[in-house]
């Protein structure tokens, strides 16, 4: 009797934190992950996260000198950060972009060397819409 | 008389509640004692695990080699700024004070040397005895050759190799990291391609899957062939594999970072001291680590260089790599790389303390490898008696 009590009181913490995390709109808010080549428009909605993948390329002497850097263009985008994925042999960088305002936004990612020269460029299209409106993804 | 029978049962009846009382104290205060002992030395009874600071380890230990494999087993750790060591409840007991020192006997001294290296460093603390650790240890002398892994994304694959071959022992043992990266890249279902994973794991795929040598899969710079693109190899071929793929690990260990270490303790990949434990008992370490202000050549010691903010340059790669030595006065370990003899010192690259302090990630050490199963000409040789040539009766004059 006692544990189906407890029982009892575990689902329905359980079932009133998802009723929460619905009607707060926590749950809506999506990270999309966006491997280094793909094309197409990315339509995204406020709020979301967009985890950008630098194409990988070999951690070799020739490459001590290669850098990335990200930049976006758009008022309603921001770069909120970035990080290397756990893994050897590698050199990839994750760009994390942040929707804000609805409205096309492009985001750039681009391979440099060490003296600055752009050796490859990489933009990404990017629809944001306000978060009450449902879309599909492209 | 009848008085006199009265007194005396009195007095038996109250020689007898006296006796019963004592007895009882007795327990009573014997049951408090052991109770108090109990929750100091063993706060952790349900879970049969206990701390002990090091320093009364002697104290601890059950007299013999039992004592050691106790404490063999067990992580170290600071609590308090004294060193404890965490031991298994059902795996000693206390001594009796008269037992707390003795002399070690030759037998027990040459079991002590053979101490797994994670409590190499407080041999000390069992037998009172003080642990040298050498100056430099160097185990080049036993790598195979330096390789070179070109333009692909395969430094995991070199690393684990070469850990391996030094496993089996032999210098000339030369194993394919084409087949290697072909096994990796399949357990993680990453496609044809070498796109590079983390480094521990594959301990876990050479543990379940063995590699061939070299020359059944050689390493190309390029992807078509079966053996590095996860493509189903032709039936002979992958036969002849198979039939080649004995090495293999039989156990390891694996040893990871702990962010916050605020000095060279715990069984870490951040704490130099342990991986010089590891060195002195012979094994290499095969790691993985962030990489941070390489440039050119790499021939000197490579250190952690520091940003405008004053901390450390930021991570923008990930690399493995093999350890084999160390030189404790100047601070660095000495690390094979894969990148041919041209880079570092003839290949072999030197990481400061502070460097693998910084951005050392995980790692592991090869325990023990499969045996080699015999060729089937020396299986033959091996089961087959040999004839022995006839004597070749001299001529009698």
């Amino acid at each position: 009797m006692r544990r189906l009590l407890w029982l009892t009181l575990g689902f329905g913490a359980v079932a009133a934190g998802l009723l929460f995390a619905e009607t707060t709109g926590v749950s809506k808010h999506t990270v999309w992950v966006v491997p280094w080549n793909h094309q197409g428009t990315l339509r995204v909605q406020s709020g979301d996260v967009i985890e950008v993948w630098t194409r990988p390329i070999p951690f070799i002497p020739e490459n001590l000198d290669v850098r990335f850097r990200a930049s976006k263009v758009g008022p309603g985008v921001d770069l909120v950060g970035d990080t290397v994925p756990h893994k050897e042999g590698s050199m990839e960088r994750l760009y994390f972009f942040r929707a804000f305002d609805p409205g096309p936004a492009v985001l750039k990612v681009e391979q440099v060397d060490g003296d600055g020269k752009v050796r490859e460029t990489w933009t990404y299209q990017l629809e944001v819409s306000s978060c009450s409106q449902d879309q599909p993804q492209g | 008389m009848s008085r006199l029978c009265v007194v005396r049962k009195r007095s038996v009846f109250l020689l007898a509640g006296l006796i019963a009382v004592a007895l009882a104290a007795t327990i009573t205060c014997a049951a408090v004692v052991m109770q108090v002992q109990r929750q100091v030395l063993i706060p952790g009874v349900p879970e049969k695990i206990i701390d002990v600071p090091t320093a009364r380890l002697q104290q601890v230990a059950t007299g013999k080699a039992q004592a050691n494999m106790a404490v063999l087993r067990q992580t170290y750790f600071v609590r308090n700024d004294i060193p404890h060591i965490r031991l298994r409840a059902d795996e000693f007991k206390l001594l009796p004070l008269s037992q707390l020192e003795y002399t070690p006997s030759a037998q027990e001294l040459q079991a002590s040397q053979q101490l797994p290296v994670y409590v190499a460093p407080y041999r000390s603390y069992v037998y009172g005895q003080p642990y040298k650790i050498p100056n430099v240890v160097d185990h080049r002398p036993n790598q195979t050759s330096v390789k070179d892994q070109a333009g692909r994304l395969t430094c995991v694959c070199f690393a684990s190799m070469a850990g391996l071959e030094v496993a089996y022992g032999g210098t000339t043992i030369d194993l394919s990291e084409n087949h290697a990266n072909y096994l990796y890249m399949k357990a993680e279902t990453r496609g044809c391609k070498s796109a590079g994973l983390q480094t521990h794991m594959s301990a876990d795929y050479l543990s379940d899957h063995g590699v061939c040598r070299e020359a059944v899969c050689p390493y190309q710079t390029s992807y078509p062939t079966w053996c590095n693109n996860g493509a189903n190899p032709a039936p002979t071929k992958r036969a002849d594999a198979e039939a080649n793929c004995p090495f293999k690990i039989k156990s390891y260990y694996k040893i990871w970072r702990k962010d916050d270490l605020t000095t060279d303790t715990g069984t870490w990949i951040n704490n130099p001291r342990y991986l010089e434990a590891i060195l002195r008992s012979g094994k290499d370490i095969v790691f993985g680590t962030h990489v941070a202000g390489w440039s050119g050549d790499c021939t000197g010691v490579l250190d952690v260089q520091l940003g405008p903010g004053g901390d450390p340059l930021p991570s923008v790669a990930g690399h493995a790599m093999l350890i084999c030595g160390y030189d404790r006065p100047e601070e660095y370990f000495i690390v094979k790389n894969s990148w041919g003899t041209d880079k570092g010192q003839d290949g072999y690259f030197y990481l400061s303390y502070d460097y693998i302090r910084t951005y050392a990630k995980y790692g592991y050490v090869i325990e023990e490898v499969k045996p080699i199963p015999l060729t089937p000409a020396l299986q033959r040789m091996k089961t087959t008696p040999r004839m022995l040539p006839k004597l070749i009766q001299p001529e009698s004059e």
